[in-house]
């Protein structure tokens, strides 16, 4: 009676210890952070607004090199800009945006992206107004100037860029801008600075639309 | 994606909006006295030649004749006022650290503000500044008493 028992028993144990047999470590794909696309373009809605308005000259240009699913965003633009119906305002200057992107999309072959990221933007720039008034002393002309004006901001920005045809993209970023600050101002409060627009606001919001051509590192 | 499309020139539209009424400009480019009996500290109206320094013009007071909005000379850091009656004769000479001027939207004047308010004399009894920006949500720059 024993014997059969332990027979059993170890049969038993047997088959169970077969069924749980080790299966073999799957294997992880290395984490591949070599670039393997860098797309570079410009931004249609400053070029179209330069192309079709009298009073803003402004171009902007972007480069973005992805790798794994982050990309290295890098923007460059420069901006002119005249206000004013009773005064004569001028703003003229650069500025640049550098930041880092993740990207949802998983697939790499196709270049399409979705992106959130972040950026640091700074403006080196100079204003300049010119007027006449009567500030209650008789008319006066009056030419207020701040020269090597700086501003440096933060931003959000979401991004969306989709394949049009061959190795040509499409697509748009909108962006929030915060922790705005200008530097060097004198009498003349600045209106606006290149690359974020009105400092009325505090922060502010923006829209761009890009036209960017992808050279693939790896087929 | 049609509603995508909506959305994004709806917000298009939105942010060409941005026209500003210049009425609205916070900016005053001028400081509001207010007279007070000496003795009483209640408001008094006053029946004064109000003029400036290297001014052409003569100010007038406000309706109920207790005030007077007086312009500020962007030119020069103090501006002095006169206030003439025939039985009386006062001066008022202010300082201010610091003019700004700004644009509150292209359409509008120039916008100018004053900073820093602050008496360098005065021949009336009395003078306190509670208000040291000209700004149009303060009622008060100077209030005077004699």
């Amino acid at each position: 009676m024993w014997k059969s028992i332990f027979s059993i028993s170890t049969v038993v144990v047997c088959l169970i210890a077969n069924g749980q047999q080790p299966t073999p470590p799957q294997k992880k794909e290395p984490i591949d952070f070599r670039p393997y696309e860098l797309k570079l373009g410009m931004n249609a809605i400053r070029s179209a607004r330069t192309a079709f308005g009298s009073d803003l000259i402004t171009h902007e240009v972007e480069a973005a090199l992805a790798m794994h699913r982050f990309v290295i965003v890098g923007n460059f633009g420069v901006e002119e800009h005249q206000h004013g119906d009773s005064f004569d305002y001028e703003n003229k200057g650069s500025y640049y945006r550098v930041g880092i992107d993740r990207n949802f999309t998983k697939d790499k072959e196709s270049g399409n992206a979705l992106t959130l990221g972040l950026r640091y933007a700074r403006a080196n720039f100079n204003d300049q107004m010119t007027f006449t008034a009567d500030q209650g002393f008789g008319e006066q002309n009056y030419f207020l100037e701040n020269e090597n004006l700086t501003a440096r901001w933060i931003e959000v920005a979401v991004g969306l860029r989709g394949k049009v045809v061959s190795n040509l993209y499409m697509g748009f970023t909108m962006r929030w801008q915060f922790a705005r600050k200008i530097n060097g101002e004198g009498e003349l409060k600045t209106y606006d600075i290149p690359g974020f627009g009105k400092t009325r606001r505090q922060n502010s919001t923006a829209f761009d639309y890009y036209l960017m051509w992808r050279i693939p590192f790896r087929n | 994606m049609k509603k995508l499309r909506i959305i994004l020139i709806g917000l298009a539209v939105l942010s060409c909006q941005d026209i500003e009424n210049c009425g609205t400009d916070e900016n005053l480019d001028f400081m509001i006295l207010r007279f007070f009996d000496y003795e009483t500290q209640s408001s008094k109206k006053i029946g004064f030649t109000i003029t400036a320094e290297n001014s052409p013009y003569a100010f007038t007071p406000f309706t109920d004749s207790t005030g007077v909005g007086l312009p500020l000379n962007p030119e020069d850091p103090t501006t002095t006022f006169f206030f003439d009656s025939d039985t009386s004769h006062f001066e008022l000479e202010i300082s201010y650290e610091k003019a700004e001027v700004s644009i509150f939207d292209p359409k509008c004047d120039p916008s100018y503000t004053y900073l820093g308010l602050d008496t360098v004399r005065y021949t009336f009894d009395s003078l306190s500044i509670p208000g040291t920006v000209t700004n149009r949500q303060l009622n008060t720059n100077v209030e005077v008493y004699f």
